[in-house]
């Protein structure tokens, strides 16, 4: 009888450690958070802790007027599916770098796979507002890309580069790349080469070995490396407000604007559950893919 | 090798192949010729490191020989890359596609080729009930055991109808009664397909028991080419004679020339002759290989040679004796146990012994 107490008390202790931290990382703030965004609104600021309210949900897709009737305004919803959009876009740029950059480094020699992969993780190892700012050197109109093509007599006037959507795809593609890369690279690297052999041996050409057997089998660091890029693009706060140079807003940036100069604190923790859904989908639909192809490569 | 040049399918023409060119160059076949005969079961039989899978690689396409040649009924493979040489695989581990279905993975290189639906079909039906497969055409690779992988390796590279099937090691990973019944039904399957099959081992046993001929390999050379008989009974190379089975090696100076052949001396005794092959002349030191099972054995004074009993190994079929020679060299003799009541010779006993001419050979070094 002391033995089983004893044990439900080890259990108890072993597990509240895991547990206090995620109840104090992830289950109070994210609590918080929703419960803020059915709360009234403080106009200087915070909010009016009691007073519940429907408000910010109903401010993502219609404008109150000054009547008090409510008006449809989609601007909200076009940044939203801005973000969507250049998260999209980000992830298949990235994936169309990212798996031949994988391929290529799982094909290596052991030597060369260990240094292949530290370079890919060395952009870590710089702030990310820095490596933007070099991206705003390389994209403005006297940079080093228009500099380079008018040096060279392609054009006469500069491109317009910087400060456009293409510019935040580019720069959220740039920093969310190795995400792409490693995980195609783990599934590629622990396919067993001789399967490649095996097909070029039963008559299948090296495009049809790449779409029958490699792609295939880098299905699930495909996903993976999918939802590792869109997930943090679709919140991106630092690229959008460098790159898309206050234009190209996105819903983190416009987040940010709720919790500092607009002063509507309900209504940004309302796009922060708007954007908690949108990756939950997207998850779901990863776990969903995974089953499908069975979950493994081996 | 052979006559019949119509009947050739693979010829292996002084080829060599080097890996990492340079200071840490490694010779994996070192000028290797041979010819295989179409409907063959041919071997290639040696340790570890000794070139048989290069070789096996060459002929496939996955390595470039660095020199010499490889034809196919004639044809030069050469500059041919794998998807192009009518020539499959069995992967020692079978690389069989995890992604894909049983009959999935027949069908790909059927697919590969471009054949007709209707073709692939009954195709793969065919060779799903060649390897007795049928009731699990539609399980995952990784829903079968090791040996069911094994006959879908087999019917994958067989579906394609290659005029060679390469055979890399594909036993090595089964246990010992799977690869027994394995051995037999790739024997069935090279008679019924009539496909020129070229193995790869180095288990002596798998290549006495399915070969027609087999090529016996070291340190990427071919030291001897013939059927698992000869190769058996008739080792012309010391290394030939200790890889396949147990055989006793044995220091001797050779005698007078005698109406048989050749005497030889074993220390001061004599008594034994050998058929010399070729001109040996009196007194000249050599090898000798006699196989256990051929040693005549018998009680003391009985046959001209004698031995001192240092160990006696009971095996149920048969009994191995460990005896010494009065000049020191240790030898085996094996004895069937062909009645109950056998003789009781302890260990220290001495016992006499003899062998026939043709059970002894003599080997170059």
């Amino acid at each position: 009888m002391a033995g089983r107490l004893s044990r439900t008390k080890i259990r108890a202790l072993l597990i509240g450690p895991a547990a206090a931290v995620i109840g104090i990382f992830v289950v109070i703030p994210l609590m918080l958070m929703a419960w803020i965004s059915i709360q009234g609104r403080d106009y200087s600021g915070g909010v009016i802790w009691g007073e519940l309210s429907g408000e910010a949900y109903l401010r993502m897709i219609f404008e109150r007027e000054l009547d008090d009737s409510l008006a449809v305004n989609f601007n909200y919803v076009l940044i939203i599916l801005r973000s969507v959009w250049l998260s999209f876009l980000t992830t298949v740029i990235s994936l169309l770098v990212g798996f031949p950059t994988a391929l290529f480094m799982a094909t290596r020699t052991p030597k060369w796979k260990a240094i292949l992969v530290f370079m890919v993780t060395l952009p870590f190892w710089t702030n990310l507002l820095v490596r933007n700012y070099a991206w705003i050197l390389l994209l403005r109109d006297h940079g080093a890309i228009n500099g380079t093509l008018s040096w060279l007599g392609i054009i006469s006037e500069p491109l317009p580069l910087l400060h456009t959507q293409l510019a935040v795809a580019i720069g959220l593609t740039y920093s969310f790349l190795p995400f792409m890369v490693l995980p195609i690279y783990a599934s590629l690297e622990k396919m067993d080469l001789r399967l490649v052999e095996s097909a070029f041996d039963l008559y299948a050409t090296r495009l049809m070995t790449l779409r029958r057997i490699i792609i295939p089998l880098a299905v699930p660091g495909i996903v993976a490396g999918c939802i590792l890029v869109f997930v943090p693009s679709l919140g991106a706060y630092v690229t959008p407000e460098l790159l898309g140079g206050g234009k190209t807003l996105m819903i983190g940036n416009l987040i940010g604007l709720q919790f500092g100069a607009a002063r509507n604190w309900p209504f940004g923790a309302a796009l922060g559950i708007l954007l908690l859904a949108l990756v939950m989908i997207s998850l779901t639909f990863y776990a969903l893919k995974l089953k499908n192809t069975g979950g493994n490569t081996q | 090798m052979r006559d019949n040049t119509d009947n050739i399918a693979i010829s292996v023409r002084g080829v060599s192949k080097i890996f990492d060119e340079g200071v840490n160059a490694f010779v994996a076949l070192d000028n290797v010729s041979l010819d295989i005969g179409s409907n063959e079961f041919f071997t290639l039989l040696g340790p570890s490191g000794c070139g048989k899978t290069t070789l096996l690689r060459l002929i496939a396409g996955f390595e470039q020989p660095s020199q010499g040649q490889i034809l196919l009924n004639g044809e030069n493979l050469e500059q041919l890359p794998p998807f192009k040489r009518p020539v499959n695989t069995v992967f020692q581990n079978y690389a069989l596609f995890p992604h894909m279905t049983i009959a999935q993975n027949i069908a790909f290189g059927l697919e590969m080729l471009g054949r007709p639906r209707q073709e692939i079909n009954s195709t793969v039906d065919e060779m799903l009930e060649l390897v007795q497969m049928k009731a699990l055409a539609d399980r995952r690779i990784t829903q079968i055991s090791g040996g069911q992988q094994q006959r879908v390796a087999l019917a994958r590279a067989l579906a394609p109808k290659p005029k060679v099937l390469l055979l890399d090691e594909p036993l090595s990973a089964l246990d010992l009664q799977l690869r027994k019944d394995m051995q037999i039904e790739l024997k069935r399957l090279q008679l019924e397909t009539g496909i020129t099959f070229i193995f790869v081992t180095h288990d002596q046993e798998e290549a006495l028991t399915m070969s027609d001929r087999i090529a016996v390999m070291q340190g990427g050379h071919i030291l001897q080419i013939g059927s698992p008989r000869d190769i058996y009974e008739h080792p012309q190379h010391r290394f030939v004679a200790g890889f396949i089975g147990e055989i006793n090696l044995l220091r001797a100076t050779t005698g007078k020339a005698t109406p048989e052949g050749l005497e030889l001396r074993l220390g001061e005794m004599r008594g034994l002759e050998a058929k010399a092959k070729k001109q040996v002349s009196s007194g000249a030191k050599l090898t000798l290989a006699i196989r256990p099972e051929r040693i005549l054995l018998a009680g003391q004074d009985k046959e001209p040679l004698t031995g001192k009993l240092t160990n006696v190994v009971y095996h149920g079929t048969d009994t191995l004796y460990h005896f010494d020679l009065p000049d020191g060299q240790a030898m085996r003799a094996r004895r069937q146990n062909s009645d109950k009541t056998g003789p009781e010779w302890k260990i220290g006993d001495t016992i006499s012994w003899s062998a026939k001419p043709d059970s002894i050979a003599v080997l170059e070094d």
